[in-house]
């Protein structure tokens, strides 16, 4: 693994590629910069949470950013053993629940184009978010009071439908936001 | 948006800042953020409706720039109490988390290999010499910087879209 790494990983290879990210990224329209940019932050915050456990069996240097990788994602997660996926006999940076609603966050961002289009002002009636906020809180909270248990999977289908959902409210409102503030720094 | 004296900018920031640190500091209820970080997310949406609140009385529009100010600063504001807050309680409670956690572990501890136990070993000294450990402290208050804004952000984003939209569809109603 830690040889892996340094072949696929040398020096100047993170700088190298920020620099042909940002070139490519200048030369796109607005709405579709605006969209690569939320695209990019959510694809390495998500990409960080699947990547820790994979450091873990690196080792050295790498054991050492998973270490605070883990105690960074402390703060949004649990973190239990028992509910958490594990890759290569490692954690997985947030529970399980938390990985399905980032991933499903992720894949809604990269259907969104598709599916409504970047400039794209209807929004889904806000009574499903409340009624998929509302599973999701459910199933929480009938397991801790001992009511219903849930399982890998009630967690997985109740935050991958929030977090399916959420690009749908979070894009057009990304999208104006970034086109209130460039109006603002061009007049 | 028109720029008007009567409006309190300061406000919703207040309102957004409460909700978030309420949540994170209260037993029990701040198990909220264990979901995606919803208590954080519900500051954000707080200080935006009480924003909105204001404008709605003046006639004005609510601005999503505005609207993602009031997420940030809430966060900031929130990061910063809720990290200070947690310091102060590990010192008044004279508790090491780290020993407790390894000695709840068991046989766990043992299995670690020695890079991490010299970490955990200097974390916990630092514990039992100053009642918290200030390595930690200060880790926990930059990832806090950096995920209460965040969130704070997406709540606020989240409500300023829905309001937005649905003044748009009372406006092509009417």
């Amino acid at each position: 693994m830690k040889y892996l790494l340094k072949i696929y990983f040398p020096p100047d290879f993170g700088f190298i590629i920020v620099l042909k990210y940002v070139k490519f990224v200048l030369k796109l329209k607005f709405n579709l910069k605006t969209y690569i940019i939320f695209l990019s932050v959510t694809f390495i915050w998500t990409l960080s949470i699947y990547l820790i456990p994979v450091f873990v069996s690196a080792g050295g240097v790498w054991e050492k950013i998973a270490d605070y990788g883990y105690l960074f994602f402390a703060s949004t997660c649990h973190q239990l053993d028992d509910r958490s996926f594990f890759i290569f006999g490692n954690k997985v940076a947030v529970c399980s629940r938390c990985a399905t609603v980032y991933s499903a966050f992720l894949t809604g961002i990269i259907l969104y184009p598709l599916l409504r289009g970047l400039d794209n002002k209807k929004l889904p009636s806000v009574w499903i978010l409340l009624l998929f906020a509302l599973l999701l809180f459910l199933d929480a909270v009938l397991d801790a009071l001992g009511i219903l248990k849930n399982t890998f999977i009630s967690r997985a289908i109740t935050g991958s439908l929030i977090g399916f959902l959420l690009p749908f409210y979070l894009i057009p409102g990304t999208v104006n936001f970034a086109n209130e503030i460039y109006d603002k720094l061009s007049k | 948006m028109e720029k008007n004296v009567s409006i309190n900018r300061l406000l919703p920031v207040i309102w957004g800042f409460l909700v978030m640190t309420l949540i994170s500091v209260t037993p029990l209820i701040n198990f909220i953020n264990w979901f995606f970080c919803a208590g954080i997310i519900l500051g954000g949406v707080a200080g935006v409706f009480s924003f909105n609140k204001q404008l709605t009385a003046l006639n004005l529009s609510l601005s999503f720039k505005d609207a993602v100010l009031i997420g940030i600063l809430s966060g900031v504001l929130s990061s910063i109490a809720v990290s200070g807050f947690n310091v102060l309680t590990l010192m008044y409670s004279q508790a090491n988390p780290i020993s407790e956690s390894l000695k709840m572990l068991g046989d766990y501890g043992k299995n670690l290999p020695p890079e991490v136990n010299k970490q955990i070993d200097n974390l916990s000294r630092e514990f039992d010499k100053y009642g918290y450990s200030p390595t930690l402290a200060i880790f926990t208050f930059i990832s806090n910087m950096l995920i209460y804004p965040l969130f704070g952000a997406v709540g606020a984003l989240l409500a300023a879209t829905i309001i937005n939209n649905k003044k748009k569809i009372n406006q092509t109603n009417v």
